[in-house]
């Protein structure tokens, strides 16, 4: 293992860059697919929005090139709409935000801001990249097979998804791939944080960043398996004709399906998917909040309030949210009992992640902040986390539920946790450790620009969604029209969809930005923000093996204007 | 882990003993399922046996017994969500809502039901009420959250 | 820098990097396998008739046999790395070649199992009871297949680091006998649920 170090320089290009087990190789690997992913899934979006905006119209421009099978005549149908709504969310949760917060940020800084060489297990790293690009391609490919790709929800509920065309069988068989590259990542990254550490980085002098990925590696862990468990029932129930989620009595297209078995449970699945999906959405969170903290700590030049109440919140918050699941489920025929239970455990796991968001919010003041263009995706998460997570509490309570459960309220409220919340926050990421691994400076400017057009459209998107819930529309609709009540907030529909067009035009300041900086930004220091934590030790970009020398850790991760200190940050790893 | 090799030596007869105790254990597992039991004292009698085999494999094939408390938290950590996962999807299915026989008597037109339930005034409807395979299902598609 | 704790135990963990890995993969599949024992839970309280192991029937007898194959060869697989505590790595290859043929006699069986079902016509398809039965059985059986080709690369290819780095390898193997007994344990759970009540 350790002895591959010295022969770096003598590497072929292929084990360098392709088949690399360095963790910073693999974290750009992540990266850049997932950005990749997130592209793609974004586009897949903006093609949905067309359809909702303007039902049965043509779409404009690019709708000769979708065949019969998709949208004749450039019209989108129905069962189009499904596989983009399903793909969708499956690739934008998978294959985009996971990989790039966990496996991209995650594999790049979490060995460096440590002190450590590289993971635990680099050529395990490698494996976990590549089952992850397996996964993928596996869930692309599905769009060529026959009947399209999966489009039973990126929720899979059976038995709609049993007797769905073959693409669903791609998605489940991706899904395994994916969920092994996490569940071998989620290992990695526990073993490196608890064996890894520099002399003198107790646990306890961890920036938040650290902490926030263990507790995230601990529910990939812990939270992934019964998922594998219920997909790979799902595949036996398609594949091998077994009922494990079939019931007696189904009827499929005006049919008894006779030639089941029967005997199975739809709701079975239910548990099982949730069981994990509840978890995986602070997987979402969880990371980001890790970025956020770092850069407000940064560019407040002051300590974060609160660091020992954040950990304390982010143990606390994993742990709960094993047992929250069935929130997703209260209009299943649960009992009273039941829906108690996960009532309270649900209201009870906000009061973790309301710490967090106000020790952040606290962090704040007092500071001299600095708004650099990380800083001001930082300080716009803060609310529109602060909105996505407010708007989740009448969905955790049964009785609200009723009236707002599969509407657009649901979509509304998530995507401001995810997109607005975690995508903001990784792109502040972006901005911030560009300079660390490239060298380079982005261009101030065009961040600015991407920011504020990204911050005006995402809300024109979402915005509008909980008041088009709130008149009853349900998700997933092909055609929102259809019901007059649907008909009758159709206006708020057209907004959203010009503000998502909007919203893919303000990306391309950052894409621009990327390539252009890459050769003609100014070069960066080994520390351009000044910050006291370990990945600005090293030399830019960081050569393999990291340190030149083996770090010693002297004190916390926030040691901003300290008094009597000269220099308003004093890093870790100075004496 | 470094042992001498006496140590070695007495670990080696606990393995040898711990693999009588298994396979007695094995013998009784299948000999008590041959005993006239209720299925409470069946499944309790067998999943007790198991745990002690369990436990010996763990303890002493796999070390356990002289490991840290690190890796004890972690294992206890594992089995609290593992409870978890067993029992509540069975609390919840001795907590289902049994819906009334409302449902049964409001088929739908051209329904297979509709046919089925003609003068039908309890658990036609759904499949039979204590056809509790079928439970969730039947209200499954109008209210099973998802589409 | 090289990578520290690969063969020393870590003081706050008490275990070297390998060894708290493998530990944490084996509580992921607790919960893998704990998946599907509940699944079968549920089914079976759902299920109005429920033909058991009893019923079906399934080979009791051989059954037994197959899980004092997997418990013998978990001794061995302790013995091989006892083998190698002591030095001794002519034993250790002794201990580890039992193991793996012992893992062949355990597929053997099931294979003759599963066919005996085919040619009855019983699926996994058949039934719930069956469907369940099959599924927890072959993913217990993949890791089996898993077992065998890890427990053969430390026999075979594997073995060279004795030369290099013997406690490196040393660990390794008890790794990999930790995920040996593992499925040893799984099969302890197995065995009764699915055959005996």
């Amino acid at each position: 293992m350790g002895h591959d170090a010295h022969h770096e320089e003598e590497l072929p290009f292929w084990r360098k860059y392709i088949f690399s087990v360095d963790h910073k190789v693999i974290g750009v690997q992540y990266s850049v697919t997932a950005l990749l992913f997130l592209f793609f899934g974004f586009c897949l979006m903006m093609l949905m929005r067309w359809q909702l905006a303007y039902p049965g119209q043509p779409i404009p421009i690019i709708g000769s090139l979708f065949g019969d099978s998709t949208a004749p005549g450039g019209i989108m149908l129905p069962e189009f709409y499904n596989q983009l709504g399903a793909m969708h969310g499956t690739i934008m949760v998978f294959l985009g935000v996971v990989p790039l917060a966990v496996g991209g940020f995650g594999n790049y800084v979490l060995p460096l801001q440590i002190g450590a060489p590289d993971m635990a297990f680099p050529k395990l790293n490698m494996a976990s990249y590549w089952s992850y690009f397996v996964g993928g391609v596996v869930m692309f490919s599905s769009f060529f097979a026959d009947g399209g790709a999966a489009q039973s929800g990126w929720t899979s509920y059976p038995p709609l998804s049993i007797t769905a065309p073959a693409g669903q069988t791609y998605w489940l068989v991706g899904m395994l791939f994916l969920i092994l590259s996490s569940l071998l990542g989620g290992v990695n990254f526990i073993v490196t944080t608890l064996h890894l550490r520099a002399p003198g980085l107790s646990m306890f002098r961890l920036p938040f960043f650290v902490w926030a990925q263990l507790v995230t590696s601990f529910l990939l862990l812990l939270a992934f398996p019964p998922l594998q468990a219920a997909a790979t029932m799902q595949f036996m129930d398609r594949v091998f004709g077994t009922s494990f989620f079939m019931p007696t009595g189904l009827v499929v297209g005006g049919q008894m399906a006779a030639e089941l078995s029967g005997g199975g449970n739809p709701l079975l699945y239910q548990h099982l998917f949730w069981f994990l999906a509840h978890p995986e959405v602070y997987v979402l969170i969880l990371p980001a909040l890790g970025i956020i903290a770092e850069i407000i700590a940064n560019n407040t030049r002051k300590p974060l309030w609160g660091y020992k109440s954040l950990i304390y919140s982010a143990i606390f918050l994993g742990f709960m949210s094993f047992i929250v699941w069935a929130h997703h489920m209260f209009m299943t025929g649960m009992g009273s009992t039941m829906s108690a239970f996960f009532q309270t455990t649900t209201m009870i796991i906000s009061v973790p992640s309301i710490i967090i968001l106000t020790a952040l919010i606290l962090s704040l003041w007092g500071g001299k902040i600095r708004f650099t263009v990380p800083m001001l995706f930082a300080v716009a998460f803060l609310p529109m986390f602060g909105i996505g997570g407010l708007t989740g509490l009448p969905l955790g309570l049964a009785t609200p539920d009723i009236h707002l459960h599969d509407t657009y309220y649901v979509i509304g409220h998530f995507h401001y946790v995810v997109a607005p919340g975690t995508i903001f926050a990784l792109f502040a990421g972006v901005y911030y450790w560009y300079p660390k691994v490239t060298g380079r400076m982005m261009n101030d400017t065009l961040g600015r620009l991407h920011f504020w057009f990204s911050f005006f459209a995402i809300n024109i998107v979402f915005m509008p969604m909980f008041w088009q819930g709130m008149a009853g529309t349900s998700r997933r609709l092909y055609d929102q029209t259809f019901y007059a009540h649907g008909a009758a907030v159709q206006g708020l529909t057209i907004m959203s969809s010009w503000g998502a067009w909007m919203l893919g035009l303000a990306q391309l300041f950052c894409i621009i930005n990327f390539f252009w900086s890459l050769r003609a930004g100014e070069k960066a220091s080994d520390t351009p923000w000044h910050a006291t934590t370990l990945e600005w030790a090293t030399p830019t970009p960081p050569p393999h093996g990291n340190f030149l020398t083996e770090p010693r850790v002297y004190r916390g991760p926030y040691e901003y204007s300290v008094p009597n200190e000269s220099s308003d940050y004093t890093p870790q790893f100075e004496a | 882990m470094s042992h001498a090799a006496e140590d070695i030596q007495k670990h080696i007869r606990v393995y040898i003993s711990v693999f009588v105790a298994l396979a007695v254990l094995t013998v009784v597992t299948v000999g008590i399922s041959y005993l006239d039991l209720t299925v409470g004292a069946a499944i309790a009698l067998a999943l007790v046996v198991a745990c002690v085999k369990a436990s010996l494999v763990a303890l002493y094939f796999m070390h356990l017994i002289d490991e840290q408390k690190g890796i004890y938290w972690l294992l206890a950590l594992t089995v609290m969500f593992f409870v978890f996962l067993m029992y509540m999807p069975s609390a919840w299915k001795v907590d289902e809502v049994k819906l009334p026989s409302l449902w049964s008597t409001l088929p739908m037109e051209g329904s297979a039901a509709h046919v089925v339930n003609a003068g039908k005034g309890h658990g036609g409807g759904h499949g039979g009420g204590h056809d509790d395979a079928g439970h969730g299902d039947g209200h499954g598609d109008a209210h099973g959250g998802g589409h | 820098m090289e990578i520290p704790y690969i063969e020393e135990a870590h003081p706050e963990t008490g275990v070297n990097n390998a060894k708290l890995g493998i530990w944490l993969f084996l509580a992921s599949e607790v919960m893998l396998f704990g998946a599907l024992f509940s699944s079968y839970i549920i089914l079976r309280l759902g299920a109005t008739d429920w033909p058991s192991g009893r019923v079906v029937p399934l080979n009791i007898p051989l059954a037994t046999l197959n899980t004092m194959v997997l418990i013998t060869s978990s001794v061995t697989v302790v013995m091989s790395w006892a083998s190698l505590m002591m030095k001794d790595i002519g034993k250790y290859k002794m201990y580890m070649g039992i193991t793996i043929a012992l893992s062949f006699v355990f597929l053997v069986v099931k294979y003759f199992e599963y066919t005996a079902k085919f040619d009855h016509g019983l699926y996994p398809s058949t039934s719930t009871f069956l469907a369940i039965y099959f599924t927890m059985t072959g993913l217990h059986g993949l890791h089996v297949i898993g077992g065998i080709g890890v427990n053969g690369y430390l026999l075979g290819p594997g073995s060279k680091l004795w030369d290099t780095h013997p406690e490196q390898f040393t660990s390794r193997v008890e790794c990999a006998g930790l995920y040996w007994h593992f499925v040893d344990l799984v099969w302890i759970f197995l065995f009764p649920v699915l055959y005996l009540l």
